[in-house]
């Protein structure tokens, strides 16, 4: 980074012009605020979010809490964000997993791979994500077969319907299991947290063992408490699947098409991380007798992900913004909500206020949370 | 030629073969290329239906569908533009391309070179000459609603005219922002960028499109089309006014003040020495976020404007084509792929220049 | 829907309210020689641009019909595409003379001072689908049939309220996923499938075989899908009297094809058919009352057709959609359904 240059320095004068362009600016506002009031009383509508706690009256394509036509508006508001956020988090992981994987190919030792991953990265870079969403829409409900041809892996079914796949049923038992686990993360908290007060270094067996009670846990408490862990396998009864989790079409549409999307970009950045590593840095650690996953872990990845990370974070907020093209094929994410809210109530400035703040706090808290790690890391770094 | 090629295929082979992870690799996504080229193959030669066969027999395969791009290509381009005067819309199509081109020859160094005022003055001409072409209403032309401005020209004007627009007002948003006498300028400057950029663009055509004409006085109403453009400048300018700062910071302290010591005054100086620096070099990541905003013109579609996303809607809408979307689907793709891998071109050769 | 018209038609009427004269829009109309008329842009059947990009479709013929009787030429209607809540914004905000586009007529509708509701040209409402193997012609035979139904609307709550009336038993598979719900009724999970009429007869066309569904004539809700205007007495009236020329052109057997040769032999028609084409016709006296050409039943026929000439074009049995008029609330009162044709004298 260079270090920001001071600004061109400027007459200092009576901040005449300060207060003008600040009073313009409040002016203009001023006039839109009093049109939008003069406006809405005319139409008889009163501003305000007196609105939130009516009934909204309208039904959602699919919604992760509890909720019915009857329900306020706030409440499906809530629905449209936990929506969002289930989206946003899905294709997170999925655009991860893409981009890493096609980075670390466009960098191999393959050069047909090469060919494709950069194939691959230029076409997507190329075309609108709108158009891919309704191509792959397109495509997924003519090309996958009808639910009773459903294509098959085990107990998971894909068709053009939706994706089925097994879940494990909740019941009042779980709970031990869950705090168990809760339990054996806060060990693995405390336990790191005194090492690092001590700043002493510990044995690879007992980082494992530490690392491995959230899941030795539970595991026990199901065992000790006889929690009964029932799976809900779809099946397929009649004309869909029974049971199991459901994701509808729609939604594993939209979230290939960020996926696809985004990891082409993902790739891109990787691939520039990677490339960013001198070559002289893996040789020296060949030199030092490490062995090539050695060299990768201790030495090309610590670095790799500290280049990365803000580009990634870029990446990511994008993803999140990404996410409300997804009205365009009837997800009911935030922004449909919000759209439909709009229509019925005639609340378009209290609605997008709400909905651009709640956009709003999304990024920011994704990139607060970035430039925690970011910091952390190259806090380790300099220590 | 044939010899090289052979050499390359050697060489390539060798390295793909090089070591187990390697033929893995190879054996693997050259399976998938293979899949991929089949399935597009079939797609596109084998089951295709030709320009001159009867459109009956598309209903006996999943192939390309000629017939049914031969029909409604005019459609998915002008889409309800009276279709007489459809010369009118290719005419401004054409035109705005051939000024996207020169522009971008320009940003490259590449000729005809003419200076910023020709440019300028170039881009005045043919916008308003587009706007009269598609409105008609002037010399004799007949008037078309801005309803009717359908498919490529309106998803080129937004695009373009949006740019044009959002750029100088990018500008100003950084200087605005960077400038230290003014503070509470400088912090609404710098809130209005970042939240400009941490909501959607979808929710900002909503703002356009419904909070927009809420703010106007009783009596004035604004078309959707115009809305639509508003809400895109607003949108585009905070993203430029980000890139021209990255270029502004990385510009050494030393221009600002050899200007002023010169006894410049502080827009003399901005205007001459630092501006036009600052733009070189954040040229790279303007191109960037102009691909970004050509392609995202596409979401106008939500907001009701009939771009050619739409218009490839409107082809299959009719009941006798209803199973030919992806055919529409892939040549509104097409030209987004050539027009953007031009575009890319251009950032690429900025890139290098940039580096040299 | 209904409430986004009403708030926004309601908004737009405080803007640009003008007190409703008769005549001015139909002067407007004739001074610049073309009706601007406003459809749905993509709505298969009722209006879809053709492969020059001219609106074709069932509700686009009725914005050639207002044409044809008021400037003597269909193609003087300048058809436009546009959403919903941006026609009503439009008509209100004077920058359309008209709207095709299947609204439903509603009381606080027509309440609004800045649209008029003229005619009705589609009669929808919730209906119900069901096999044609199941033998079942009318709803009430549908004694503890399964009803698929989407979950949470008000098509639960109508079925509800008819069947309840009628102290019919019922079971309901609610499914809220469009293509779940037409999966389970094709595959034979529900016996009947519920909806709006339009909405059902679009759906029918998913199925492999539609030809293996009917549609019952009981509709039970009302969704009269109607015209609107800009409140003018002299463009309500051209544009009512136009349809009512096209339902009177059905009861006497006149269509676009023979109305030439009618009119070359008007003496040895029938005196309702002189009363529509004669020179000193009731629609020529008509005409001179409200602006109209003399000749202007002739042109709305000879150019558009007959009502059911216009729904068999774009809606009825040749089409893909594949609706027999006969079947729907469509058909002439004396037919069974609920278009009746208004007397011209």
């Amino acid at each position: 980074m260079i270090p920001p240059s001071p600004p061109p320095p400027a007459e200092k004068r009576l901040h005449l012009s300060d207060i003008a362009a600040v009073g313009g600016l409040a002016l203009v506002l001023a006039l839109a605020v009093f049109n939008v009031l003069a406006n809405m009383e005319a139409a008889g509508v009163s501003p305000g979010f007196g609105f939130l706690v009516r009934e909204a009256g309208f039904d959602v394509s699919s919604s992760l809490i509890p909720y019915a036509p009857s329900d306020s508006y706030a409440r499906v508001i809530l629905v449209g964000l936990a929506n969002t956020v289930f989206l946003a988090a899905v294709c997170l992981v999925l655009a991860t997993v893409i981009g890493v994987v096609f980075g670390l190919v466009s960098v191999g030792p393959s050069p047909i791979g090469r060919a494709l991953a950069l194939a691959y990265v230029e076409v997507f870079r190329n075309l609108p994500k709108l158009l891919v969403l309704l191509i792959l829409f397109v495509l997924a409900v003519n090309g996958l077969p009808h639910v009773r041809e459903a294509i098959s892996v085990g107990p998971f079914h894909l068709s053009n319907r939706s994706v089925n796949f097994p879940v494990v049923v909740s019941n009042q038992r779980m709970w031990f299991a869950v705090a168990a686990a809760v339990v054996g993360l806060g060990i693995g908290f405390l336990w790191r947290a005194r090492h690092k007060l001590a700043d002493r270094r510990s044995g690879a067996a007992e980082t494992a063992a530490i690392n491995l009670l959230p899941i030795a846990l539970p595991l026990l408490a199901i065992l000790v408490f006889q929690v009964p862990v029932t799976v809900s396998v779809p099946e397929l009864k009649g004309f869909d699947f029974q049971g199991g989790g459901r994701l509808s079409l729609q939604f594993v549409v939209i979230a290939a098409t960020l996926g696809i999307y985004h990891g082409a970009q993902i790739a891109e950045v990787v691939r520039g991380g990677l490339l960013a590593i001198p070559k002289g840095q893996t040789e020296a650690a060949k030199a030092l007798g490490l062995t090539p996953w050695q060299s990768i872990r201790l030495i090309v990845l610590p670095q790799v992900i500290r280049i990365v990370i803000p580009p990634m974070n870029n990446q990511y907020v994008n993803l999140v913004k990404n996410t409300s093209i997804a009205i365009a094929v009837g997800y009911s994410d935030l922004m449909s909500v919000s759209g439909t809210i709009i229509n019925q109530s005639f609340k378009p400035l209290e609605m997008m206020l709400i909905t651009m703040g709640l956009y709003l706090a999304l990024c920011l808290g994704l990139t607060t949370t970035f430039n925690r790690f970011h910091r952390r890391l190259t806090r380790r770094e300099t220590r | 030629m044939n010899f090289t090629f052979a050499a390359h295929l050697r060489t390539g082979l060798r390295e793909g073969f090089s070591s187990p992870l390697a033929a893995a690799l190879s054996l693997l996504t050259g399976g998938l290329i293979v899949a991929i080229a089949w399935v597009s193959i079939r797609w596109l030669l084998l089951e295709a239906v030709w320009p001159w066969q009867e459109a009956d027999a598309c209903r006996e395969t999943t192939g390309l569908c000629w017939p049914f791009l031969t029909e409604k290509v005019r459609l998915i381009l002008f889409g309800t533009y009276p279709f007489d005067l459809q010369a009118r819309p290719a005419a401004v199509s054409v035109m705005l391309c051939l000024l996207a081109v020169l522009t971008c020859r320009q940003m490259v160094g590449k000729p005809p070179r003419l200076n910023a005022g020709q440019l300028a003055a170039i881009w005045v001409l043919v916008i308003g000459l587009s706007f009269v072409l598609m409105g008609g209403g002037v010399f004799g032309l007949q008037a078309v609603d801005p309803v009717r401005w359908n498919g490529l020209p309106i998803l080129l004007i937004l695009s373009i005219v949006a740019v044009a627009l959002a750029f100088p007002l990018g500008v100003l948003l950084t200087l605005a922002r960077v400038q230290t006498s003014h503070p509470i300028l400088a912090l609404l400057a710098s809130s209005y960028v970042e939240i400009t950029r941490g909501v959607p663009m979808l929710t900002v055509l909503f703002v356009g499109i419904f909070v927009l004409p809420l703010t106007l006085p009783a009596g004035v109403s604004i078309s959707p089309v115009m809305a639509t453009l508003v809400a895109l400048v607003f949108f585009h300018a905070s993203y430029f006014a980000e890139d021209i700062r990255g270029g502004l910071l990385s510009l050494p302290a030393g221009q600002g003040e050899a200007a002023n010591s010169l006894g410049m005054t502080y827009w003399q100086a901005t205007r001459l020495v630092v501006l036009p620096q600052a733009i070189r070099r954040s040229l790279p990541s303007l191109v960037n976020s102009l691909i970004g905003a050509y392609k995202d013109t596409s979401l106008v579609v939500v907001v009701g404007i009939h771009d050619l996303t739409a218009t490839a809607r409107m082809s299959f809408g009719d009941p006798e084509w209803r199973d030919n979307a992806l055919e529409a689907y892939v040549l509104v793709g097409l030209w987004f792929f050539l027009s953007c891998a031009y575009l890319s071109g251009i950032g690429r050769q900025l890139h290098r220049n940039s580096a040299s | 829907m209904k409430n986004l018209l009403s708030s926004v038609a309601a908004l737009t009427a405080a803007f640009f309210a003008t007190p409703a004269l008769s005549g001015p829009v139909l002067d407007d109309i004739i001074a610049k020689d073309k009706l601007i008329c406003l459809v749905n842009p993509n709505s298969p059947g009722f209006s879809v641009p053709d492969s020059q990009g001219v609106f074709q479709g069932f509700n686009t013929d009725f914005c050639r019909m207002a044409a044809a009787a008021i400037l003597g030429d269909a193609t003087k209607a300048d058809i436009r595409g546009i959403g919903f809540s941006d026609s009503m914004k439009t008509i209100v905000a004077d920058g359309a003379h008209m709207a095709s586009r299947s609204i439903t007529a509603t009381g606080t509708r027509d309440a609004d001072p800045g649209l008029a509701f003229v005619a009705t040209t589609f009669f929808d409402g919730q209906g119900f689908m069901v096999p044609k193997t199941l033998g079942v012609s009318s709803a009430t035979e549908l004694n503890g049939a399964t009803v698929c139904a989407e979950d949470g609307s008000t098509t639960l709550l109508n079925i509800a309220d008819w069947f309840g009336d009628r102290d019919i038993q019922y079971r309901v598979e609610n499914i809220a996923d469009k293509t779940a719900r037409l999966e389970a009724f094709f595959s034979g999970k529900c016996d009947v499938y519920a909806s709006d009429v339009t909405a059902l007869l679009s759906d029918r066309l998913l199925s492999d075989t539609p030809e293996t569904y009917t549609i019952l004539p009981e509709v039970i809700s009302a969704e009269p899908l109607t015209l609107v205007t800009q409140p003018d007495q002299a463009l309500e009236a051209a544009v009512f009297w136009a349809f009512q020329v096209m339902l009177n052109a059905d009861i006497l057997g006149v269509t676009s094809k023979n109305v030439t040769a009618i009119v070359e032999d008007l003496e040895s028609q029938p005196k309702a058919v002189q009363r529509l084409f004669a020179e000193d016709s009731a629609a020529a006296e008509m005409a001179g009352k409200l602006g109209l050409p003399k000749d202007w039943a002739f042109q709305v026929i000879s150019q558009v057709g007959a009502y059911s000439e216009v729904f068999e074009r774009h809606l009825g049995k040749e089409t893909p959609f594949g609706i027999d008029l006969s079947e729907t609330a469509n058909a002439l009162v004396g037919d069974g359904g609920q278009m009746y044709a208004y007397p011209i004298r």
